[in-house]
């Protein structure tokens, strides 16, 4: 399975065209509970056609302020009455003193912030009634490390009892900003729950640095290390393609889609050649 | 589990460095890499202002809107979740600041509500209604659009461009905004105190013609500019039909 995730920006081809044809779509909640009206029409018609994944925005989940209850109520509510498959959410934070900053900050690796994660993401699933999938976001500043991003991320995913997103993209760029090897950092990486794959394009804005856009294609590199994600998986994960930014045809999309989807039949259905 | 001070105050600088673009060395931070997210978090709220308040947009120079969103974001606790509920914190925040640009625009925090009012009306959700299509334009109840908003400005925003507003246009000037249903379009209705005093009584529950008239206490001669007026706004859904 390969979805898409929805953009306002193309909603209206991709509705009324069949350029696209994706397994599942993919929001934000922010972007779409409590609204009416136009958006809430072509959110309608779009959940006629496809199963609905979630990807939030605003939890905060890294954040030293506490959860925001009123906030998740509002999200458990739009995840029912959408039947969403999946909420997923960030190993980041974006609001802090009381003060939302609409992007993802990286959280401090220290053990504190292990144990003061972990069990916000233990409320938010109890509350919530079903496990979240945290993503491993790019980052280009480590904050006060104690420990390494590896680590860090392996202790959440243990003591959280939560679900993986596994966004091979942001890998691959943490890798290079980091510098260190992705194939060892997957191979190390606890991969048991992963529920759920992103996939997106970067760009490179530095010979050290690359910034984690959606607003390209994805290069070869972040294929070969999907594809060997997936050999390790051994399983059929749901995969995202992410494309929030320069949008290109929809039927380049599709390409990017089909791709992602016959990497996967090659990994989990190899063809076997009888032998003469 | 409270995070020790160690890594609270660490994430605390950081967005602060990322709110103000004013930074003191961080432990392990990269800064000339910090620089991005700082960018990356001003961006999105200078393209979510410039998208949600064309207007403001338009009428300030280049430097006062860039000092404007600055001033916002440094100074202003941003407490939704949902970017597109932004500009309704940028008004709170002109007004609670008695923010300086007041005095240059009198009509400043008016523009910023009316820019608002149309962004929130566009993605509210939707408000139900009971009505039917068929009734008599003067003694059948009519039903207004619950999803509609009455408003009075002092300055003629919605009739004049920002940049050639002045002082002496303060007025009374009163203004109807609704959803039309099928387009979700957000329409404008120029009103005279007598129709918005009508479309108030309207707010409270459904009310025919006459009985406007009567509460109003208006003459035959005002009746057939009422008519018109109802006439019209049914047709643009401002007015959804009768009462069943």
């Amino acid at each position: 399975m390969v979805g898409i995730g929805f953009r306002k920006d193309f909603a209206e081809d991709f509705l009324n065209g069949n350029e696209l044809a994706p397994f599942f779509i993919e929001v934000a909640p922010e972007n779409w509970m409590n609204v009416g009206g136009f958006w809430k029409k072509k959110l309608k018609k779009a959940l006629e056609k496809y199963p609905l994944y979630t990807h939030g925005l605003s939890l905060s989940i890294g954040s030293p302020d506490p959860l925001d209850f009123s906030f998740l109520k509002q999200v458990k509510s739009f995840l029912n009455e959408t039947n969403a498959q999946i909420y997923s959410e960030h190993l980041s934070y974006s609001k802090c003193d009381n003060a939302h900053l609409y992007d993802l900050l990286p959280i401090p690796f220290t053990q504190e912030a292990v144990k003061h994660v972990a069990q916000k993401i233990q409320q938010a699933q109890d509350f919530l009634e079903r496990k979240i999938a945290i993503e491993i976001v790019s980052y280009y500043t480590p904050i006060a490390p104690e420990m390494n991003e590896l680590d860090f991320v392996n202790a959440v995913l243990t003591e959280a009892k939560c679900d993986l997103l596994l966004d091979v993209n942001n890998i691959y760029v943490n890798s290079f900003n980091h510098q260190y090897d992705p194939y060892r950092f997957i191979d190390e990486l606890n991969i048991k729950n992963t529920a759920y794959i992103h996939m997106a394009g970067h760009r490179k804005v530095a010979n050290d640095l690359i910034i984690d856009t959606h607003g390209e294609a994805i290069i070869d590199p972040v294929y070969d290390l999907f594809e060997y994600t997936m050999k390790k998986l051994k399983k059929d994960v749901p995969v995202l393609l992410e494309r929030d930014f320069n949008i290109p045809e929809l039927t380049e999309l599709q390409t990017e889609m089909n791709h992602l989807q016959s990497i996967k039949n090659n990994v989990l259905n190899p063809v076997r050649y009888a032998v003469a | 589990m409270q995070l020790l001070n160690s890594t609270q105050q660490n994430q605390s600088a950081f967005a602060n460095y990322c709110r103000t673009g004013k930074y003191s060395p961080i432990k392990g931070v990269i800064e000339k890499r910090a620089e991005h997210y700082r960018s990356l978090v001003y961006n999105i709220i200078d393209d979510t202002m410039q998208s949600a308040l064309p207007l403001t947009f338009n009428l300030l120079t280049i430097e006062e809107w860039d000092r404007f969103v600055n001033d916002f974001f440094c100074q202003h606790n941003c407490r939704t979740a949902q970017l597109w509920r932004l500009p309704l914190e940028v008004h709170e925040f002109v007004i609670s600041s008695n923010y300086y640009l007041q005095k240059k625009y009198p009509f400043f925090a008016e523009l910023l509500w009316f820019e608002w009012l149309e962004v929130e009306l566009f993605m509210m959700d939707d408000k139900p209604a009971s009505f039917s299509l068929s009734g008599h334009i003067l003694n059948n109840p009519l039903v207004i659009n619950p999803e509609f908003h009455l408003q009075y400005f002092s300055y003629p925003i919605h009739t004049k461009v920002a940049n050639d507003i002045k002082k002496e246009d303060k007025n009374h000037h009163f203004l109807a905004l609704h959803r039309e249903p099928e387009s979700g379009k957000v329409l404008f209705t120029q009103l005279s105190p007598l129709l918005a005093r009508m479309l108030e009584i309207l707010g409270e529950g459904p009310r025919s013609i006459n009985e406007l008239l009567t509460i109003t206490e208006k003459n035959k001669k005002t009746k057939e500019g009422v008519i018109c007026f109802f006439e019209n706004a049914i047709q643009s859904k401002l007015i959804l039909g009768y009462k069943n």
